[in-house]
């Protein structure tokens, strides 16, 4: 279970987020919509201590994030994982040395024990085994997110942090990621934040839907009644996706 | 290897030392062999036979107008008004060591520590003034120029200047010579100065200025001050021709323009050190053939 | 164009000595900064797991990058000290010490310096620049993500590795550069190998090497954490990596000249206490 009670944040002068509270339930996915810059990335990466609030509390999982150093946010880290907007793969190692990075440290595992765990999560997200040798530049883009995203469930995390994971896919690509995201929560049980711009995506994929602007959500609600709502901001907000 | 330096090196000294040496280079296990040796060296080759060719394009264009004064001056003030922290710096702390080791190595050879400003300028105008100046200035200039030239041809300016008739060695390489020339004159007198300076204040404690400064005087002829400058004037086009060489040949992206950066400032260096080398033999067989 | 000369000469005498204190404060900001990064790095090195691959790794490609440059510029290094002493010796009629004082020269100064230098140009730069790229491509961020720290997993390795290898190289550099000076001797200053050897052995002690050996492995902490920490906090884009070797370069540069100064005044001041051994070495 993720909350957050009454977050503010401030850059210099610009207030990023104000007293914004919200309560997201296991299992859920929920999408962050809004405009560029609205700080719907700030807000996700609260959740694993890469930035801290002026005020207010951060919770998952029965944890306070926002209290904890360096040292304790590292276990905090296996349970959330985050995949970024552009895929940040380690681009001097192949694709099976990105996927076993986190497994290599974190569990005693046999070499045969990590090569099963690598290609199944490889079958996980839709990928030949054949990828595995290949280096990172060597893959399209929307092959790359798909590593990243196996290398983030390969320390089997309870959440996933997905920032703008269907931007610059086309929209076959798109598809099949949002397809991934129901699978995960379906077959593991991820609670997963979407943030994004993508209404489609939205349409078949989201639980529930939170309209960021202003420092604040305007709007909490299922898809469905997303797309009903009279408020003039969402209106706008829906024509122009 | 071994096996021949044992048959051939009679001298005992020598023999343990290169002895030594390959042990070393075994234990690393990379190889070493002739063969390994001479590709490695077939290619180094390579990059000075085209860096030297550079030399040689920019020295000739340098005569040929049009002049770009401003450009000259603009790479001047680049390149020596924000180097001189470093050189003083540097050059301070050379000084202070030079006289710190002489004054320590004369007293227990000769017993008196007399001639140590004579000594130590020697070494400082003869040496370290150029050479340690060139350095430096190839560490902080040179890389900062191969990373702009680099850049340059990353981004494709470079092409876009050659279809725009413009010779890139005259445009970009000239003004840069010609200012590395200037500053690193001026550089290694400021460093001299600096390190002789500095030299003074760590030297033995009844040794007045003037006194330091005439024993200096004493040894230090016009002949050394000539080295200074005949060493400054051949080093400095290496700085600025390595670097744009090396720009003009980056790929690959940014990894491309770190990559000829590292390989600018240290090749520059290795450079520096050879026409050092050279200067000193021709300077030494010069002298015999004088007496 | 000569009147903005002029006016960036023209500098106010407070704004001047203002700039000063701020750079001041800046510089021990710095020295501060990099002190706690080192202590993170020492802390660390002893945390399991220990990265055995990259580590191994790292002492390849910091020892095959390096060996040639060291061995060429510490071989004609050697020559130039062997050229110049002669020189000034021979003003002083004193060319008997020539063997003595070039090998002592180069095993205590000459020899560390140059070593730690072309490895900061090479290899410190190269490691700020890696660093610099996954730093700015947020590779870095997405170590922290997996619940790692990327100190541990990235610097601790290279770290090492560098510290290692400048002692060993400067080892190496130090016996290619005392070949160097010798055959020059032999060859083109028509010193007799005897002539060479005389004062040879009374001069260099074990004393001088030691001093060489402790530098080095001080320039070696240096350069890698003065690369290792530039890479690790590079600013955005292309030109903070940039940026980020640039001042590695000078930083490097200053703070090995720097501590040459100290451990050889420490050295002088303590010479009388260390008690001079013969090189071991019969004739």
């Amino acid at each position: 279970m993720i909350e957050f009670k009454k977050v503010w944040k401030k850059f210099g002068e610009q207030v990023v987020l104000r007293d914004l509270s919200l309560k997201i339930e296991t299992g859920e996915i929920f999408f962050i919509l809004g405009r560029t810059g609205a700080g719907k990335t700030v807000l996700i990466r609260m959740l694993v201590g890469l930035l801290k609030p002026d005020a207010g509390e951060v919770w998952l999982s029965g944890e306070r994030v926002d209290l904890l150093n360096e040292e304790q946010l590292r276990a905090v880290r296996k349970k959330c994982g985050m995949i970024f907007q552009s895929p940040t793969l380690f681009d001097s190692i192949t694709v099976f040395e990105n996927i076993a990075f986190g497994l290599r440290r974190h569990f005693n595992l046999r070499e045969s024990e990590i090569e099963e765990r690598v290609l199944e999560l490889l079958r996980l997200v839709h990928l030949e085994p054949e990828v595995s040798g290949l280096l990172p530049s060597e893959l399209s883009f929307g092959m790359q997110k798909r590593v990243s995203l196996a290398r983030a469930i390969a320390l089997s995390p309870s959440y996933l942090l997905y920032d703008e994971p269907t931007t610059g896919l086309d929209p076959f690509t798109a598809r099949q990621i949002n397809q991934l995201i129901l699978e995960l929560k379906q077959k593991l049980g991820i609670t997963s934040i979407v943030v994004s711009h993508d209404l489609e995506s939205m349409r078949s994929v989201s639980d529930r839907v939170g309209l960021l602007e202003n420092g604040n959500f305007l709007l909490i609600a299922t898809p469905a009644e997303f797309e009903k709502s009279a408020d003039p901001f969402v209106r706008k907000f829906l024509e122009a996706c | 290897m071994s096996e021949w330096v044992k048959a051939n090196v009679k001298n005992a000294f020598l023999r343990a030392i290169l002895i030594a040496l390959l042990d070393i280079l075994y234990i690393a296990r990379l190889g070493l062999t002739f063969e390994s040796i001479g590709r490695n060296l077939l290619r180094f080759l390579e990059v000075v036979g085209g860096i030297f060719g550079l030399h040689i394009r920019s020295l000739f264009l340098l005569f040929l107008p049009p002049y770009r004064f401003r450009e000259m001056l603009r790479q001047m003030v680049i390149a020596g008004w924000q180097s001189i922290p470093l050189i003083a710096i540097v050059l301070g702390f050379i000084g202070l060591i030079t006289v710190l080791e002489l004054d320590f190595q004369l007293s227990r050879v000769v017993g008196n520590t007399d001639y140590v400003p004579g000594f130590a300028g020697i070494l400082i105008f003869r040496e370290f003034g150029p050479t340690v100046v060139a350095a430096m200035l190839a560490a902080r200039v040179g890389a900062g120029w191969s990373a702009e030239i680099g850049n340059m041809k990353i981004t494709e300016q470079i092409d876009a200047m050659l279809l725009a008739g413009v010779n890139p060695v005259k445009y970009l390489v000239v003004p840069r010579v010609v200012a590395s020339a200037a500053m690193l004159f001026a550089m290694s007198v400021l460093g001299a100065s600096v390190a002789f300076f500095a030299g003074w204040v760590v030297s033995r404690a009844d040794f007045s200025f003037w006194a330091y400064y005439a024993m200096m005087a004493k040894f230090v002829k016009l002949a050394d001050i000539g080295a200074l400058f005949t060493k400054a004037l051949v080093f400095s086009p290496v700085i600025p021709v390595t670097a744009s060489w090396y720009g003009f040949r980056a790929q690959g992206g940014a990894r491309g323009v770190g990559e000829a950066t590292t390989k600018a400032v240290v090749t520059s260096i290795l450079i520096i050190i050879l026409l050092d080398f050279m200067l000193n033999a021709l300077s030494q067989k010069l002298l015999r053939t004088v007496l | 164009m000569l009147a903005r000369l002029l006016n960036f000469f023209s500098l106010g005498i407070f704004q001047s000595l203002g700039k000063i204190l701020l750079s001041l404060w800046e510089m021990i900001e710095g020295v501060g900064a990099r002190a706690i990064f080192f202590w993170d790095i020492i802390t660390k090195i002893w945390k399991r797991p220990f990265e055995v691959r990259e580590f191994l790794l790292q002492l390849y490609l910091v020892g095959v990058q390096s060996l040639a440059i060291v061995a060429v510029s510490g071989f004609f290094v050697g020559g130039i000290v062997a050229l110049q002493f002669s020189y000034a010796l021979g003003l002083f009629g004193a060319q008997v010490y020539l063997g003595g004082v070039t090998t002592s020269g180069l095993l205590r100064e000459v020899g560390p310096v140059l070593v730690a230098i072309m490895i900061t140009g090479r290899i410190g730069a190269f490691i700020a620049a890696e660093l610099g790229t996954m730093k700015v491509t947020g590779q870095a961020e997405a170590i922290k993500c997996l619940g790692l720290d990327p100190i541990q997993v990235l610097v601790v390795p290279r770290f090492l590795a560098v510290v290692i290898m400048i002692f060993l190289l400067t080892i190496f550099g130090l016996l290619v550069s005392l070949v160097g000076g010798a055959l020059v001797s032999f060859f083109m200053l028509d010193v007799s190998i005897s002539y060479y050897l005389v004062y040879l052995l009374k001069l260099t002690t074990v004393w001088a090497f030691l001093n060489g050996m402790i530098k080095s492995f001080l320039f070696g902490i240096l350069v890698g954490l003065l690369s290792c920490y530039e890479g690790y906090n590079a600013e955005q884009g292309a030109e903070g990596v940039g940026r980020a070797v640039n001042r590695t370069l000078v930083y490097a540069s200053v703070v090995v000249f720097l501590t040459d100064y100290i451990v050889a005044a420490i050295a002088s001041l303590t010479f009388t206490l260390a008690q001079e051994i013969e090189f071991p070495f019969g004739s």
